[in-house]
């Protein structure tokens, strides 16, 4: 049966992986973000199409960062399954149907995780419409950008994320808050 | 839970409309979360700066991210560019933008342009979940196949109704005195009005075809259940058995 997402999705998201290699920071190709997406490895095989997408700020040093795991078909079919999301500056607003307990529950510029078992529907085999609409809050809120890269090896099970530098970011004069 | 009266219902709708927009203020300009939202939840958020004393107003790439994710974004760059068009304001291919606003305009600009973000982003979704509706198609496609043989159905056959309008129909099986029509639905408005007016204009014929609607699930499909199944001879799941669809399939 011809699907969008393989059989055992929910088994990768929730595998132990690794970076296939160091992702380098790519400052050119977005005007206010680094980007960079990295293939993943799980149990030693490079997963096709499952890949880790990154945007930090050039802007602010200490806020507006997201990192995404993707299931990435094709150019045109780029699936999202789980993002984190710290200090963004729009408020994430939840729909009424939850997370459970979360239902309505707008976060005003503060971090928080599109989980996977939460957009994902297993009957379906699909992501949820609409780029990962169900949230929950992040707690404790790190502090920096790379307690905040720490954290999403944690969420999604990435056990070299260290492998990741910080890009080379010099504080913005013109995006200090007044 | 608080008790909910007079007084304190007009502060917590004072506080819910202060939390809607929110603005902080940088020496390069400013970034307002606006009370409209991109399909994912997230707030629009705009970026309003002064270069050269002309004061520019853009979306911040907030409704590219949204297509990026749903690797939408060639549809996103044709229906950002005709919205821009449209309103009369402009795009780079990423940013939405108006680049030389008046000042005692700067509201409608930022209403403006925050609408056809999120329009934009919105059009993204909907030709995903399209995308969705094909492989729904191709599901079936598939199972009709494992059961009745890739020659056992005809795919995509266009049938007139008794309205004589000609309405085209996912897979036909084909008995000896009758034939049975199969058509994929989802809880699309589009797909399950679609299909319960098809249904219902070949019910309407003198020698109506039995009409099975597949959907993904019944749970799914919610309360547009009623509306299908008062149209369909059989609403089945692409899960069910092959038997299943071989009884239904047979039954004409």
């Amino acid at each position: 049966m011809m699907l969008l997402l393989p059989d055992d999705i929910a088994e990768l998201v929730g595998s132990e992986k690794r970076l296939a290699a160091r992702p380098k920071w790519d400052a050119r190709s977005d005007p206010r973000y680094f980007v960079f997406t990295a293939p993943l490895v799980v149990a030693n095989v490079m997963m096709g199409g499952f890949e880790l997408r990154a945007k930090v700020s050039r802007q602010h040093l200490d806020r507006d960062a997201l990192m995404q795991l993707e299931f990435v078909k094709s150019a045109r079919e780029r699936i999202g399954l789980a993002r984190c999301q710290w200090r963004p500056f729009e408020t994430h607003t939840n729909k009424n149907w939850g997370p459970p307990g979360h239902e309505l529950r707008a976060f005003h510029g503060a971090s928080h995780h599109h989980t996977f078992e939460h957009n994902y529907l297993p009957d379906e085999r699909r992501m949820r419409a609409g780029s990962l609409p169900a949230a929950i809050p992040i707690h404790p809120d790190p502090t920096s950008l790379s307690g905040f890269i720490a954290f999403c090896g944690e969420c999604f099970k990435i056990s070299d994320i260290n492998l990741l530098e910080m890009p080379d970011a010099n504080a913005d004069l013109f995006w200090v808050e007044k | 839970m608080t008790e909910v009266t007079e007084t304190n219902l007009t502060i917590s709708v004072d506080e819910a409309i202060r939390k809607l927009v929110s603005v902080q203020h940088f020496d390069a300009g400013s970034i307002v979360s606006m009370p409209v939202m991109y399909p994912s939840g997230a707030s629009v958020v705009l970026e309003i700066s002064a270069q050269a004393g002309r004061v520019r107003v853009c979306d911040r790439g907030g409704g590219y991210q949204e297509a990026e994710f749903d690797g939408a974004i060639k549809v996103y760059g044709r229906y950002a560019a005709r919205s821009a068009s449209e309103a009369g304001i402009q795009f780079n291919g990423r940013d939405l933008f108006v680049a030389d606003v008046p000042m005692d305009r700067m509201d409608g600009a930022m209403s403006v342009i925050a609408s056809c973000s999120a329009q934009a982003a919105a059009f993204c979704a909907g030709r995903v979940a399209e995308r969705h509706e094909r492989f729904a198609r191709e599901a079936l496609f598939d199972k009709l196949a494992a059961v009745f043989g890739a020659d056992g159905f005809t795919r995509d056959v266009p049938m007139i109704g008794a309205s004589k309008h000609e309405w085209h129909v996912d897979a036909v099986i084909r008995g000896d005195k009758a034939f049975t029509v199969f058509n994929s639905v989802s809880k699309a408005y589009v797909s399950a009005v679609g299909t319960a007016a098809k249904f219902h204009d070949l019910a309407r014929l003198e020698q109506a075809p039995r009409r099975i609607a597949v959907v993904s699930s019944h749970q799914d499909l919610g309360d547009w259940s009623g509306v299908i199944a008062s149209a369909s001879d059989a609403v089945i799941e692409i899960i069910d058995t092959n038997d299943r669809f071989y009884k239904v399939g047979m039954a004409a």
